[in-house]
């Protein structure tokens, strides 16, 4: 082989390696790619990854090629791809969830309240071709998007009323409180949750004419222009300054409740020991009485026997003398002048010396 | 002179006078090739805390663990490295960043407000803790997984607090709330194929716009008073129970007393007339006379006497009972007609 010869294999073989390199292309799990042929669509490779969305898309291509007489090849997965170097081009689209988020921007809701809404969407190409035909870019997109979402969003909330947009249900109305609600709070239909979706639900046929799928669409925040913020701030504060108010006086009737409770106790107690002590007493008085009468019967605390005391009962003539020597006894102080008789008992003898 | 030239197959073979340096370029050989293939790199390592992603052209074709893997070399296969057990943080109405040892946290107004059902407005600050459970659809199919996310917790939070009252979130409902969003925030990335588990929800600073924050210390100062009114009067109560009872004990224990001292005084009494009694039934004529007597002798002295005779006119003493402005107390004339009940007697 001559020195020429080995140089023209060289250089050829280096050629093909160039035009391999330039007719392979890796497409990554990122990705849709679309191939054109002059400007003209030949094969799309999707991105989609069940098999459910693949017979969706290959459908929705085949649909156009027969609309548009084209002739487009659909081919689905990430790997090497091929294409004809310089004859063809491969355009590529994400294949990925994206962003939307809106600027935040004032709405007038049904009940003519100015809400300042702002919110934000996911969404993904799901007909590269649609896309890249339609739009072509994502700032296109983009652009596309937020003028269908907004005005969706602007009908939606403009048919609701402002308790609609912050709530999701109507629980509210049925926990129990500590302050009660104000009357403007009304049961509402639907709500929040229920808007986003209906408003998804409309986004989506007018975003697949673009070749994009809307997952979502959600309200991030909900805002009230300056004056109404001031004119809530004044409520809250005149409602706190009631539940302040409020409390204080709950403490107070009750503080009063229970100390009028406490002297009513105190007073029953009092009359109960009362009573108590002056049957007590007269346990005593009648016992005292039956002693004196009947006298007790004693028992030995040692050698256990008996011993029967009498009481006045038992003789109640000597029981007279007696207490009647008694009550002379204390009845007779210094002053006291005796007047006597001879017939009385102590002088009785003098009577017989007469 | 060349040192290689080509065979009639077209391979080249190295020609050199001598082995030595024809072993040398064997060596030098070898190396270039380990060269080439080192440099394509046919080898990695996973982290404990990662997951490995193994592409080859770009396609997915496996995952690998930690530890040490083998893969086709560059340009065949390429891998992606995700940490997949770390925990990620998301932070709603504040910003914290370390300085040396301590966090200082910064507001951010704009995602604090928040309103709440009961048309109010509170301010609400929020951390949500997650991570990577699905690493193929968090790094291929979605763009800024986590901005993402941090957009649902925003909508979700702000959908959950607007379903509630202002004082829920500020004192009554904390966990609950907590419990709504993080179930909410799941739901919706599970919707938006994020491939991120909620690791937790926890609500920060929560407080009243500062605008109305007084009132709402008001109230709290309110409470607190109701609190004390009310410890006020328990203490009124217990005091004034336990000082009746003090008085009802002290009023059933005289009485008590009162009821024992009548008794034993009535026994000693009765005893003491039993004794006499005893002794009286032994004698009666002359125990009585006696009795008397002594009384008498007891009585009497120093005392003014008037003794008459048996037939002497008692009336005639009518004008010295005037004279003496007194009483005269009769001197029964029979001891037996002293006449006092048993149940009148006073000690």
């Amino acid at each position: 082989m001559s020195q020429v010869h080995k140089i023209t294999l060289l250089v050829g073989a280096a050629i093909v390696a160039i035009l391999i390199g330039s007719c392979l292309f890796i497409v990554t799990e990122r990705d849709q790619i679309v191939i054109t042929q002059w400007g003209r669509p030949v094969r799309v490779i999707s991105g989609a990854r069940d098999e459910e969305e693949r017979q969706a898309i290959r459908k929705e291509i085949e649909e156009m090629n027969r609309q548009s007489g084209l002739d487009v090849d659909v081919r689905f997965g990430a790997g090497l791809a091929f294409k004809i170097p310089f004859l063809q081009q491969a355009t590529r689209f994400d294949n990925r969830l994206l962003e939307y988020e809106s600027d935040p921007r004032p709405i007038t809701t049904g009940d003519k309240r100015t809400l300042i809404v702002d919110n934000f969407a996911r969404w993904r190409i799901t007909n590269p071709l649609r896309f890249m035909q339609n739009v072509r870019t994502e700032q296109e997109a983009q652009t596309r998007l937020d003028d269908i979402i907004y005005s969706v969003i602007r009908r939606e909330l403009g048919r609701r009323d402002y308790q609609a947009v912050i709530r999701t249900s109507n629980r509210i109305l049925e926990r129990e409180l500590e302050v009660p609600l104000s009357d403007t709070v009304t049961p509402v239909e639907g709500g929040r949750e229920e808007i986003m979706k209906e408003v998804t639900r409309q986004c989506q046929p007018l975003a697949r004419q673009f070749g994009v799928l809307v997952i979502d669409v959600r309200i991030q925040r909900v805002e009230l222009p300056e004056e109404n913020i001031q004119k809530i701030y004044d409520r809250m504060q005149s409602e706190r300054q009631r539940i302040a108010m409020k409390y204080e006086e709950q403490g107070k009737a009750e503080q009063t409740k229970i100390k009028a409770e406490t002297d009513k106790q105190v007073r029953i107690m009092q009359a109960d020991a009362y009573r108590k002590a002056r049957v007590m007493e007269g346990e005593g008085e009648a016992e005292a009485l039956r002693v004196y009468a009947q006298g007790f019967v004693e028992t030995d605390p040692e050698t256990k026997e008996t011993r029967q005391i009498l009481g006045y009962q038992s003789d109640p003539e000597f029981y007279e003398f007696l207490r009647s020597l008694e009550a002379l006894k204390k009845a007779a102080d210094a002053q006291t002048t005796f007047v006597l008789t001879t017939r009385n008992h102590l002088f009785s003898r003098m009577e017989s010396f007469d | 002179m060349k040192d290689w030239f080509t065979d009639k197959d077209g391979t080249i073979v190295l020609r050199t006078r001598s082995p030595r340096a024809k072993w040398f370029l064997y060596a030098l050989l070898g190396i270039v090739i380990l060269i080439v293939i080192v440099s394509g790199r046919p080898w990695f390592t996973v982290g404990t805390e990662e997951q490995g992603l193994v592409l080859r052209f770009g396609r997915y074709v496996r995952s690998a663990g930690p530890g040490i893997h083998f893969r086709w070399p560059w340009p065949i296969e390429t891998v992606e490295l995700e940490r997949v057990t770390e925990i990620k943080r998301i932070e709603l109405g504040y910003r914290s960043t370390q300085v040396d040892l301590h966090t200082e946290t910064r507001q951010v107004p704009g995602e604090q407000v928040m309103l709440t059902g009961d048309q109010n407005v509170v301010l609400i600050g929020l951390a949500v803790q997650y991570r990577v459970s699905d690493a193929f659809r968090y790094r291929f199919d979605v763009r800024n997984p986590d901005s993402t996310l941090k957009n649902l917790a925003e909508a979700a939070t702000r959908q959950v607090v607007g379903d509630y009252e202002i004082d829920a979130p500020l004192t009554r409902d904390k966990a609950a709330i907590e419990t709504e969003i993080f179930q909410k925030l799941q739901e919706l990335a599970d919707l938006y194929g994020l491939g991120v588990a909620i690791v937790a929800v926890q609500l920060q600073d929560v407080s009243p716009p500062a605008a109305v924050a007084g009132s709402f210390r008001e109230v709290e100062n309110a409470r607190q008073s109701f609190e004390r009114y009310i410890n006020e009067a328990e203490g009124y109560k217990n005091s004034e129970l336990a000082k009746v009872e003090g008085t009802v004990a002290k009023t059933l224990n005289d009485a008590e007393a009162k009821k024992e001292q009548r008794i034993i005084e009535a026994k000693g009494e009765v005893e003491k007339f039993d004794r006499i009694l005893r002794e009286y039934q032994a004698a009666k004529e002359v125990t009585k006379t006696r009795l008397y007597l002594e009384t008498m002798e007891e009585i009497l002295p120093g005392k003014e006497k008037i003794i008459l005779g048996a037939d002497q006119d008692i009336f005639k003493l009518l004008n010295l009972q005037e004279l003496k402005g007194a009483g005269v107390r009769s001197p029964f004339s029979e001891p037996q007609s002293i006449n006092q009940p048993a149940g009148t007697e006073q000690r």
